[in-house]
């Protein structure tokens, strides 16, 4: 199986195209969505509607898209205003697309999850070691794939138990070794944050047994002029550019 | 599972016997067993090339290292290509079949060599040579050895030589499978860096300590601290070695220099890259010797104490260490071709100001300045060296006001026709960059040809040409 594994596309259909078409060229069967498809970006409609057309797609619920039905999840100012802006536009096929996604889903030898595969609904960011020794203790599979952070990264802990991080390249399969075990960043489609405003996503060869980052630079100017022409904040637009 | 996982592997290891076959692959005998794997030959004895095949030792009795050793190697050597490392045909999957068919490398002059230690100079300026391109078209794949030592160099028939055993290696674009919470060694004694024994893996300059470390034996017969134990251990982290000139006291300042610079306890203050070991062991008059060179005797004892108490606090992992294919993109040789008999004051201060931002904007750069001597040139003049010795001073003169760092700045004259000899250089030593001047004069360039258009069309590298405005009107 060769899936695409997205996350955090928020909005964003210039990124999501340039994404969905590598993956497609390079023979991606299936796809999984880590959550927040909307949020910050101004295409909400298109985005959805594209994400609804992936053959084998497999969704999961993120605090952006949380938001959309409940109060309390999100209360930034700007970001609310956004998300009841994208709410106010959703069809009913885009409301169960959302509604019903699941904050964790297992896969054969992977879980996917928004935030952490442990308290899913607490949203945390998983940066320090704790929360990744928790978040595998909780997925139980070899490999657990997440967003949320926006940041693309590799933690694993080795067959002795001791907790690692590696900075994935673009492009360059990483081979999964069947004495570790991983906690996958797939960084963000539509808003990256690492000072790389190249869109991001992965490839997972079950097969072969790798996962592959790639970084795709694509037009974020019209993605930011849309923003700006929808009266969203400014400040959506402005992070694009410097990837930030 | 886990028990019968290894009940598995180890019915498939015993599988792994002479005689029996493991995929189009017949098991030959037996020849090594070391503390992590076995290694038999493979096949008929005809076979082109010949083969062998490497399978872990495992089992109750067997630490689970090996097998990490072994899949690490087989990661490692899926990704290298070249010939300075071993094909590798067939592998297996390293939690049910695990096994290697890789090339067999015959040769073992450097092992052989380091027996028969000390060896003459232009023996070990040849062996060594040959070591640091192999090296260096490892950093250049992002590898890293980190078990360089004579047995883990092998040589081809034509005198390349090839690099063996990558069960300790490190490739900066996967996740690093080795963990010291294994207990493993993580190298071999006499050879091993002081960032090693931090379990610092991702310096490609260990691998440069290794290389000073086989220089050292190779010119004394001698390992760097004495006998391997933990006391040679602990020495390597406080103290330089014992220099090579106590033990052989004919031994050329210039090699020792290159020898002790291999072997700084810090990182940062060895070679960056082995091409330029390479380089300078090709080039030994280029040598700068510094205090380094002209040690005679041991480090004196108030030395000795600042660098066991220096030792305590010592830290190798402040600051992540670059990729090695990063270090050698921002340590680039620069060659600056100069022929100051046609270089106007304008066009030499103009190369100048192109050196000047080099040097500055990658501060590991160094320099090569090149005059080359035409044949007819050198006939001209009665005394054979005196043009050689005119243009060396001629350079010098020039790069005066650059005061660059001796370390950093070499110059070399030799022979040859000028578009070809910097070409040749450029490809013989890995040039990074070549800087050249292109004549002003329109005439000149008529009479005697643009050298600078032949090397800008030729060279493996970046060139730049540098020249004097010229405006119209």
């Amino acid at each position: 199986m060769l899936q695409a594994i997205l996350s955090d596309i928020h909005s964003n259909l210039e990124a999501l195209r340039t994404c969905i078409g590598h993956a497609r060229e390079r023979g991606a069967t299936h796809f999984a969505c880590l959550g927040d498809c909307v949020g910050y970006g101004a295409d909400p409609v298109p985005t959805l509607d594209l994400l609804l057309s992936l053959p084998n797609l497999l969704v999961i619920r993120g605090n952006h898209d949380e938001a959309l039905f409940r109060d309390g999840v999100i209360d930034v100012p700007g970001i609310r205003e956004t998300l009841d802006w994208t709410s106010a536009q959703l069809t009913p096929a885009h409301r169960r697309l959302l509604g019903d996604a699941p904050y964790v889903r297992t896969l054969g030898d992977a879980t996917y999850a928004h935030a952490s595969a442990h308290n899913p609904q607490q949203w945390e960011y998983l940066r320090q070691p704790e929360q990744i020794k928790d978040c595998l203790a909780a997925a139980g599979t070899r490999v657990t794939f997440i967003g949320h952070v926006h940041v693309p990264m590799v933690y694993y802990s080795t067959a002795a138990g001791t907790l690692r991080e590696f900075n994935p390249e673009p492009g360059v399969p990483v081979p999964l070794s069947a004495t570790c075990r991983y906690v996958i960043n797939v960084g963000s489609v539509g808003q990256p944050r690492d000072g790389n405003n190249a869109s991001g996503y992965v490839l997972y060869d079950s097969d072969a047994d790798t996962v592959t980052f790639f970084r795709l630079p694509y037009d974020f100017m019209s993605a930011a002029g849309k923003i700006r022409a929808a009266g969203l904040n400014p400040r959506f637009a402005e992070r694009l550019a410097d990837g930030a | 599972m886990a028990a019968s996982r290894a009940g598995r592997r180890s019915k498939v290891l015993a599988s792994i016997r002479p005689g029996a076959r493991v995929g189009r692959y017949t098991v030959g005998a037996r020849l090594h067993t070391g503390g992590m794997a076995t290694i038999y030959a493979v096949g008929a004895a005809r076979a082109r090339p010949p083969l062998v095949l490497k399978t872990p030792k495992l089992g109750p009795d067997h630490p689970l290292s090996s097998l990490m050793a072994f899949e690490n190697e087989m990661q490692v050597l899926a990704r290298l290509r070249g010939p300075h490392v071993p094909r590798l045909m067939a592998s297996g999957d390293p939690h049910t079949r695990p096994y290697l068919v890789m090339e067999r490398i015959e040769g073992d002059a450097l092992a052989q060599a380091a027996k028969r230690a000390p060896v003459e100079i232009d023996t070990l300026r040849q062996l060594g040579v040959r070591l640091c391109r192999a090296v260096q078209a490892l950093h250049h794949q992002n590898v890293i050895h980190l078990d360089l030592n004579p047995s883990n160099v092998r040589n081809r028939a034509n005198g390349e030589m090839v690099l063996i055993d990558f069960g300790l290696a490190h490739h900066a674009q996967l996740p690093d499978l080795h963990d010291a919470a294994f207990g493993e060694e993580e190298g071999t004694t006499p050879y091993i860096s002081p960032e090693q024994l931090h379990h610092v893996r991702s310096d490609s300059r260990s691998d440069i300590y290794a290389i000073g470390a086989m220089l050292y034996q190779l010119a004394t017969g001698q390992y760097p601290f004495g006998r391997p134990n933990l006391l040679s251990l602990a020495k390597r982290l406080a103290v330089p070695p014992l220099p090579p000139r106590c033990h052989r006291p004919d031994l050329p300042a210039w090699l020792q220099e290159i020898i002790l610079r291999c072997l700084e306890i810090r990182p940062e203050r060895r070679f960056a890259t082995a091409k330029e070991i390479a380089h300078l062991l090709a080039h030994p008059e280029a040598v700068h010797v510094g205090q380094r060179g002209h040690r005679t005797r041991p480090p004196g004892w108030w030395q000795r104490l600042r660098g066991w108490q220096r030792s305590v606090f010592q830290k190798f992992d402040e600051h992540p260490a670059p990729r090695p294919y990063e270090l050698l993109t921002t340590s680039p040789h620069v060659l600056v071709a100069l022929d100051l008999d046609y270089c106007s004051e304008a066009l030499g201060e103009a190369m100048r100001r192109a050196v000047r931002r080099l040097a500055r904007s990658e501060p590991n750069s160094y320099f090569t300045c090149l005059s080359v001597l035409p044949a007819q040139e050198r006939s001209r003049h009665h005394a054979a060296t005196a043009p050689d010795v005119a243009r060396q001073v001629a350079m010098r003169h020039w790069a005066q006001p650059l005061k660059l760092a001796s370390p950093r700045l070499v110059f070399q004259v030799i022979p040859g026709d000028p578009a070809r000899a910097i070409v040749d250089y450029a490809h013989q030593h890995q040039v990074d960059q070549i800087v050249i001047g292109a004549r002003a004069s329109s005439a000149l360039r008529q009479h005697l040809g643009s050298v600078s258009a032949a090397v800008a069309a030729q060279a493996p590298c970046s060139v730049t040409v540098v020249r004097t405005r010229r405006d119209k009107g």
